[in-house]
């Protein structure tokens, strides 16, 4: 048996080229399926993760998927907004507790999630650096975000316009990083958190200018009286948030009535669940409330029919290049004729050939298969980066 | 005779070490504290009241500013965030809190329940740009001055302290009926004292007690004097002259007024008391004997 061993290895080893092209064929074909089912299974264990933690998202009527996926995984896909006043009016239900999102800007690629403390809390988020925001004007990023920017906190980011022509639009706001929230392997990594009061500003709801009552400047206050001043656009606004300048900041009219893009509900127990959501069909409460847990269920059945395409193609190419391989080898056998006979005629039995033929064959496919076993060990390995980066 | 020492050795040591668990345990109990945080004296006073020494109270700003003009550091806000309850006044008092990140479901808006009583006033409004104007209309936010109003403030403070920690509800339960008894029969007390005043001319030095004025029947105008400030002769003159067919005047101060402005109202016969709305720690004595003395204050009729 050792001999037969050894001769497969010898025998491999000399057709070196043929060997590597052949056993990382195989181990391609191995593991393809394997992984792709991995990084399946993990993407769906992660997304329902992040749904199944979340028990209830609220928003505008329209599609429930970009509400959630908004929600969950901030993907910035334009969904009519609510107003805050929706999450008072949740709350006084007495079913549980509203966490405002407002996901629409972004900063360097990275999107701005305006949100209350309440949310760190529900997501167990806390910082390796810094502490949360604690004003206006302040925000904390996720790991990645500081890994990626290298960033810290005492550094800042601004915001990006929405639109590059937009010259008359809302002023980029000079955000101040006070914090870097811990890994947690979700899209928290890769979001940048502030107070929702800082989204309305960056909104141009919430601004901060000179003091009109300090102002004499005649180009800039056109009209003065008792009770109102009227400026020009040439009032300087702020466009950083100061100790010297917080006091200059206001909101005007109602905050209540200000958007957000959803609201994430906590409540209190599984009845209550049941009694807001009996409330809000039957249209009592307006607006949608969808569990995210069903949503990403739905999602991911359109992800599972692409799992199934794709094993139906793996075993199609897996046929496809048995066929090769056995081509290969009959092929090979076919020129290997003389060496053949050679061993037959220094006293090899046919037995012992085959043998041989078979050992380096199964050498072949053993480390195809060890191949394989360390592409999927490493795709474990950089599976929850491939999710994020690619996938949630 | 060795081993005996050893083993008292081993004893001893093994005592002590029993004997740090203990502290490290007692120091942990003082740690988890439960700690509530407020805006302003008055609400200090009634949770301290209610709650007794079982909560920490923290009443973070400094006690030569004016609660409703504070402006929190990263340090106060920090403060307030780790609170387990944060009680505000409401009313437009804390317009700091729309520049500040709070846990919002801790926070109690102690006067949500009597909005309804909100006094508004109007402001300065400006515009700039194609919004339109802004109109920044004022509430008036000294709402603990009116007793009903203060009452109900700690009725909230009550339940929701009994709601969120009900294993306590017996000590909360008998701390606020003294309380409430207390705060109903200063109410009382007002309503008596001002009555005599309910026709008279009755003045402020700052628009602070639109709330006292509403409560008692008082038809309060009021002035943008600070205490410190010697107020121009001529305005005086002219506040003087505005008042002058009313026999019966009566000025609320929040501080003593400048020896020379108080002259001038004196000698106009203008009654000058120093009625302390008591937004932040008083010097001496509670909100109760601080109110007890503005009343007194008001019977004498000097300051």
């Amino acid at each position: 048996m050792k001999d037969s061993i050894y001769l497969a290895y010898r025998y491999l080893t000399y057709n070196r080229v043929r060997s590597l092209v052949l056993t990382f064929s195989v181990a391609i074909i191995i593991f393809l399926p394997v992984g792709l089912k991995q990084l399946i299974s993990e993407s769906e264990d992660q997304m329902l993760a992040r749904a199944n933690s979340t028990p209830l998202i609220a928003g505008k009527k329209g599609s429930p998927t970009d509400l959630v996926i908004n929600t969950l995984y901030f993907q910035q896909e334009k969904i009519e907004t609510l107003t805050m006043e929706y999450a008072a009016i949740l709350d006084e239900t007495g079913f549980g507790y509203s966490i405002p999102v407002m996901s629409s800007y972004s900063a360097r690629g990275f999107p701005i999630v305006g949100t209350s403390l309440d949310y760190f809390d529900f997501r167990g988020l806390s910082t390796q650096v810094g502490r949360l925001f604690g004003v206006v004007g302040e925000c904390v990023i996720g790991s990645n975000v500081a890994r990626r920017l290298d960033l810290h906190p005492g550094d800042s980011l601004i915001s990006s316009p929405e639109s590059f022509f937009d010259f008359a639009g809302v002023y980029p706001l000079k955000m101040d990083i006070v914090g870097v929230l811990n890994h947690s392997n979700t899209p928290d990594d890769d979001a940048i958190f502030v107070d929702v009061k800082t989204t309305w500003i960056i909104m141009g709801l919430g601004h901060g200018h000179q003091d009109l009552m300090q102002v004499n400047d005649p180009t800039i206050v056109l009209e003065r009286s008792d009770s109102s001043v009227t400026a020009g656009a040439k009032l300087f606004m702020y466009n950083q948030i100061d100790p010297e300048n917080i006091d200059q900041f206001h909101f005007h009219g109602d905050i209540n009535s200000y958007p957000i893009t959803s609201i994430i509900f906590i409540p209190e127990n599984q009845k209550a669940t049941a009694l807001l959501r009996g409330r809000i069909e039957s249209g009592e409460i307006d607006n949608q409330m969808v569990v995210p847990t069903l949503v990403v269920d739905n999602l991911l059945q359109s992800i599972f029919r692409i799992k199934q395409i794709f094993n139906s193609v793996f075993v199609i190419v897996g046929l496809a290049v048995s066929l090769i391989f056995g081509l290969v080898i009959a092929l090979s056998l076919r020129l290997r004729k003389d060496e053949l006979y050679t061993m037959f005629t220094i006293g090899s039995g046919k037995r012992k050939i085959a043998q041989i033929i078979g050992m380096e064959l199964l050498l072949l496919v053993v480390t195809s298969a060890l191949i394989s076993g360390i592409m999927y060990f490493i795709t474990g390995f950089f599976i929850d980066e491939f999710i994020n980066a690619f996938i949630i | 005779m060795k081993q005996i020492f050893a083993l008292l050795f081993i004893l001893l040591i093994a005592s002590s070490c029993g004997s740090g668990v203990k502290r490290e345990k007692s120091s942990d109990e003082l740690t988890t504290q439960i700690t509530v945080a407020v805006t302003n004296y008055p609400l200090f006073f009634f949770t301290q009241q209610i709650a007794g020494d079982k909560f920490e109270v923290l009443f973070p700003v400094p006690g030569d500013i004016d609660p409703a003009f504070f402006e929190p550091g990263a340090e106060v806000v920090s403060t307030y965030q780790s609170a387990e309850i944060i009680f505000i006044n409401g009313a437009g008092y804390e317009s700091w809190v729309d520049k500040v990140s709070l846990p919002q479901r801790r926070i109690v808006n102690t006067t949500a329940m009597v909005s309804d009583q909100y006094i508004q006033e109007k402001g300065m409004s400006h515009s700039h740009g194609p919004d339109g104007e802004h109109d920044p209309a004022e509430t008036a936010f000294t709402t603990w001055l009116d007793q009903s109003i203060a009452l109900e403030q700690a009725k909230l403070i009550y339940e929701t302290l009994k709601n969120s920690y009900p294993e306590s509800s017996q000590i909360f339960d008998s701390d606020f009926k003294k309380l409430e008894t207390e705060l109903m029969s200063l109410d009382k007390q007002m309503e008596e004292a001002f009555s005599s005043w309910a026709n008279a001319s009755v003045s402020a030095s700052h628009p602070v007690y639109q709330y006292l004025g509403a409560r008692y029947g008082l038809h309060i105008h009021s002035e943008h004097w600070e205490p410190e400030q010697n107020v121009d002769p001529d305005v005086v003159k002219i506040f003087i002259e505005s008042l002058h067919h009313n026999d019966s005047q009566l000025m609320l101060w929040e501080g003593d007024p400048h020896p020379e402005t108080r002259k001038l109202l004196e000698e106009a016969n203008i009654k000058i008391v120093v009625f302390l709305p008591c937004g932040n720690k008083p010097e001496q004595g509670d909100y109760l004997t601080v109110m007890k003395q503005n009343l007194k204050k008001l019977d004498l009729g000097d300051s």
